[in-house]
């Protein structure tokens, strides 16, 4: 190969033949924007952003596509080509939610919120998954966003949720075709591609149906090289960026793909490709399932012994213990033992020692079969045995009654073990490796990638120990599976691997229900009761993107409601519970309104409902009303909002004005389609302030520079936000020296004072929000202790999130 | 006019199965069913050997194909300069919520299709329509009920 010598920015850099300016730049660790080249993807030339002036060539070319030749001099970064870039950016940006991308205080409030809040709709970058590795903010960022001007149409359209696995937010695409170019690669024939055009133009599969009902097959590369926030795992995109990343292999169908295991914080958060080509390809089980299933809340994490009679708790060796008490009491003809064929050669070989040693008779389930597939005349038998040892969900309750005495292993909890005598829970998938060889003799060997949940181990270790308390021996002659596969899961959505151990896997992944796979019923939830009355809503109103009004029917809270109060609402009875600032009341008519930022599950579900439907819960009023009385000599009162804030100053902007205050109101918001409440708050107010970040409406920055600015003519001012808001006012606050106060409701997490998440520590003072609350001294508070242990709560709010928005049963 | 997918294949199959035949055979499907199937679509996708995304891709891109079966009635509002001044914003408005339809497509019963142009040159007619061939002029809401309730 040839070496050629180019010269980019000034400097001397070398490229082999066939490389492009933007691959010979990167070779030589220079850096030209870019995003739509793709490095495993062939030259595209759509965004235009790694533009460069080249001697001798008319014009700006794209470094993507222009491949790069002897005696080059390059250009990435005059004055023309930035500015060219800028616009570019403008025009790929304009109808992206990018107020963040501008913003004067993006640094200083993402220290606050190190982690994305998991909103229902992206419309910034810090309610955004993708932040953490998006593509489009760094280009942006590196090219002088602050100074971009952009023009802001936002259109809010709605994130497509019907598929199974896959959210799609248009409103964040910037057409680069990534995805489609992905597809095209993997499957030859893409199942998507930019339909439409002008305004219109989106990715979509043929006719815009949901991709379930068209060519995909749900392998998930397009999600993972997306370069936004467009397309994502509805499941794990809010667990972050992984930190560890292990090549191994998928231990759910004989097929044995190659796959990569990502893991964060010593935890499986999701699976993908190990590299982006045909032969790497997955099937929707290895990509989207396995972390499903593996991080399901139905595993089995503990083991369970008789001992006196009753099922409890019990160590391990106690486990063992009995275990090997009952089967060697049912040695010689007297033991069955059931287990299925996909399993490791070392588990494989240790259910032969058992069998042998013991003389059992053995039962080995065919891949792909469930409890419902024993065999009847086995079913028939089971009485006979004295023990059964059963490894997997091959015993429908019925045939589990029937054992006289049972040994049931498996990694999920299942409803037949309650006629266990002993239950061991085993250790799947990445927590254990094993040898699995083939029909054809070839062997892989799996390595353990992270630690087991609970306190689940090994099938083939746990047989071992088994052994060795029986005192038998290792006999040789054990035989690898002999699986046939039907059918290509990677091309055939009815060849996907339905059953693991014995269990259908749509009971722990309910998305599958989409490609046909059904449920056994084994997890259906139980019906939950309500608590008190139900409580009708009334109307539920999108008052921005994220933001929901809901107007409820409740006399009673509308009796007594004061400014300042929260309730506890549920959307169902088996919702979480969560505390809400009551915006608005009317004792005459009997309703209450409530502004709910969706930004986890509880807002999530409360969201979604609609106007005749019920909440399980509203309780309240709830929480200490601001004491009006500490205000008597006050005469100017500054109300600062942002976010929910803004709809939770309402009611007291009220009282103070029915109090004969000069009341001013300052809202802010990322931009212009954030705001809501204008009128209702200039109903209520001598002024309404507005600032956005961006710049959008009002003048641009937040609501501390109007607090900074004026705070001096104010009696008093209370402040309400988020976190970092509220932090920003703070340090006005300190400075001013006059009355100010703070509602920490956003940080409460059920209200009570048992949770603990709404500790605070108030002038040194450790309090609790929702029980000595909501309003605090602002300049008091220690925010930077409150962001910290906020964001400690980040996974466990993740793990609580409805993340099955498919499941809707497509193929009808 | 034929919608089966297997009649359509005919049409097409003297295109030699290279992409730049597909929009001219795409034409040629329209011309003679009136619009673009979705068998059509997957007919297509089979001899051209692309993926139903990708054909679709191609014909969503170009305006002049449609997706739906024309209606027995076929209704286009005028949005001409002169018709807009004096309200065909409203009749279209009208006629879509009375219809349950977006410009482009076709009631479900099949009967009517609802488009729009640019100029009927019926400017003196403000606001105007045509049903199939006939132009109606100074339309007012209750005539549009009759032109409607006539059309079977
Ligand atoms: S896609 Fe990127 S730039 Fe857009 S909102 Fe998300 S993180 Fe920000
Ligand atoms: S999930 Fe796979 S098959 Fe489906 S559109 Fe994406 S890349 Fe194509
Ligand atoms: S969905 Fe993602 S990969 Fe596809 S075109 Fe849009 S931004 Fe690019
Ligand atoms: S990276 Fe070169 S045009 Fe997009
Ligand atoms: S919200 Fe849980 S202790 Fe206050």
């Amino acid at each position: 190969m040839k070496t050629l010598n180019l010269t980019i920015d000034g400097v001397k850099v070398e490229a082999q033949e066939g490389m492009t300016v933007l691959q010979a730049a990167r070779a030589a660790g220079l850096y030209i924007p870019s995003l739509c080249a793709h490095k495993d993807l062939s030259p595209y030339g759509a965004c235009r952003l790694c533009v460069v002036e080249i001697d001798g060539l008319r014009g700006t070319p794209t470094a993507c596509t222009t491949p790069a030749a002897e005696g080059m001099n390059v250009r990435t970064n005059t004055p023309g080509l930035e500015l060219q870039r800028r616009h570019t950016l403008e025009l790929m940006l304009s109808g992206h939610p990018s107020p963040c991308l501008t913003c004067d205080s993006r640094n200083d409030c993402e220290s606050v919120k190190k982690t994305p809040a998991k909103a229902g709709a992206s419309t910034r970058c810090s309610l955004c998954s993708n932040r953490p590795t998006c593509a489009v903010r760094s280009v942006a960022i590196g090219s002088y966003s602050r100074d971009i001007g952009l023009p802001v149409t936002y259109s809010a359209d709605k994130i497509e949720k019907s598929d199974p696995f896959i959210d799609r937010d248009h409103n964040l695409c910037v057409l680069c075709s990534i995805c489609a170019r992905v597809c095209e690669k993997l499957h030859d024939k893409p199942a998507i591609s930019i339909t439409k055009r002008g305004k219109d133009a989106k990715i979509a599969s043929a006719f815009g149906k949901d991709w379930i009902l068209e060519e995909c097959t749900f392998c998930g590369a397009c999600v993972d090289e997306c370069p936004t926030g467009s397309l994502t795992d509805r499941w794990s995109k809010w667990y972050g960026a992984p930190d560890t990343e292990i090549e191994s292999y998928c231990q759910f169908c004989p097929k044995r793909c190659k796959i990569s295991l990502k893991i964060k914080d010593g935890r499986l958060v999701s699976t993908g490709m190990v590299s982006l080509d045909k032969e790497s390809t997955l099937c929707a089980i290895g990509r989207f399932a396995y972390p499903q299933v593996f991080n399901s809340r139905h595993r089995l994490t503990r083991p369970y012994a008789k001992i006196g009679g009753e099922m409890a708790p019990a160590s391990w060796d106690e486990t063992l213990e009995s275990a090997a008490k009952i089967l060697g009491a049912a040695g010689g003809g007297k033991l069955l033992v059931i287990s299925g064929e996909n399993l490791s050669d070392e588990t494989r070989s240790g259910v032969c020692d058992l069998i042998k040693g013991l003389k059992a008779d053995f039962v080995e389930m065919p891949y792909g079969t469930t409890a419902a597939d024993l065999p009847k005349d086995v079913a028939d038998k089971i009485g006979s045995y004295d023990a059964v040892l059963c490894l997997g969900n091959y015993l429908t309750v019925e045939n589990a009654k029937k054992a006289k005495s049972l040994i049931a292993a498996d990694f999920v909890k299942t409803r037949a073990q309650k006629e266990a005598d002993v239950l061991i829970p085993f250790a799947v998938f990445a927590e254990t490796g094993g040898t699995y060889t083939d029909k054809n003799g070839s062997k892989i060997c799996i390595s353990a990638a992270v630690k087991p949940s609970g306190m689940q181990r090994p099938p083939a270790g746990i047989l071992a120990d088994l052994l060795m308390k029986l005192n038998l021996p290792h006999e040789p002659g054990f035989k690898p599976s002999n699986i046939e596969l039907k059918g290509d899961p990677h091309k055939d959505k009815k060849a996907l691997p339905r059953v693991i151990y014995g269990s259908l896997i749509a009971d722990f992944v309910p998305d599958l229900r989409d490609f046909g796979q059904e449920q056994s019923g084994e997890y259906a939830p139980k019906k939950g009761h309500l608590i008190g009355e139900p409580y009708e809503i009334l109307e539920n109103t999108l008052l921005a993107p994220n933001f929901h009004m809901l107007k409820i029917k409740a006399p009673e809270m509308a009796k007594y409601a004061k400014p300042g109060q929260f309730a506890i609402l549920m959307a169902d009875a088996n919702s979480e519970r969560s505390p809400f600032t009551i915006a608005n009341w009317d004792a005459k008519e009997g309703w209450v309104k409530f502004v709910i930022e969706e930004v986890g599950r509880s807002s999530a579900e409360l969201g979604a409902k609609k106007a005749g439907e019920y909440l399980a819960t509203v309780s309240g009023p709830l929480g200490t009303p601001l004491d009006f009385s500490q205000f008597d000599s006050a005469k100017n009162i500054l109300l600062l909002g942002g976010c929910y804030g803004i709809a939770a100053i309402y009611p007291l902007a009220r009282e103070f004005k029915k109090r004969g205050k000069r009341v001013v109101a300052a809202i802010e918001a990322s931009s212009a389609y954030l705001l809501y409440y204008k009128d209702k708050l200039r109903e209520v107010s001598d002024e309404l302030i507005i600032k956005t970040r961006d710049g959008t409406e009002g003048t641009r920055g937040g609501a501390s520079d109007v607090y900074g600015e004026i705070g001096g003519d104010f009696d008093a001012a209370i402040a309400i936000g988020c976190v970092f808001m509220m932090k920003q006012n703070s340090r006005v606050a300190k400075k001013t020296g006059k009355k100010s106060l703070c509602a920490l409701n956003p940080i409460m997490v059920d209200g009570t004072g048992m949770c603990g998440a709404c500790r605070v520590s108030v002038g040194g003072e450790t309090k609790f929000a929702c029980v000595h609350g909501p309003f605090f001294d602002l300049d008091k508070v220690d925010f930077d202790e409150l962001a910290k242990r906020r964001s400690a709560y980040s996974v466990l709010e993740v793990d609580a999130m409805p993340r099955h928005e498919g499941g809707k049963c497509h193929q009808q | 006019m034929s919608t089966n997918a297997s009649n359509s294949t005919d049409s097409f199959c003297n295109f030699e199965p290279k992409r730049e035949y597909l929009v001219p055979a795409l034409q040629e499907v329209q011309e003679r069913d009136g619009y673009v199937s979705e068998a059509a679509v997957e007919a297509l996708a089979k001899h051209f050997n692309l993926s139903k995304a990708d054909i679709y891709s191609v014909v969503s891109f170009y305006a002049q194909f449609k997706f739906t079966k024309p209606g027995k009635h076929t209704i286009k509002v005028c949005q001409g300069t002169a018709c807009h001044v004096r309200g065909s914003g409203n009749l279209l408005k009208a006629l879509k919520q009375r219809l349950g339809i977006e410009e482009g497509q076709t009631t479900p019963d099949g009967l009517i299709s609802l488009e729009h142009v640019a100029c009927l040159g019926a400017c003196a007619l403000a606001p105007a329509m045509v049903v199939d061939d006939k132009v109606y002029g100074r339309l007012t809401l209750p005539e549009l009920e009759k032109i409607l309730k006539e059309l079977k």
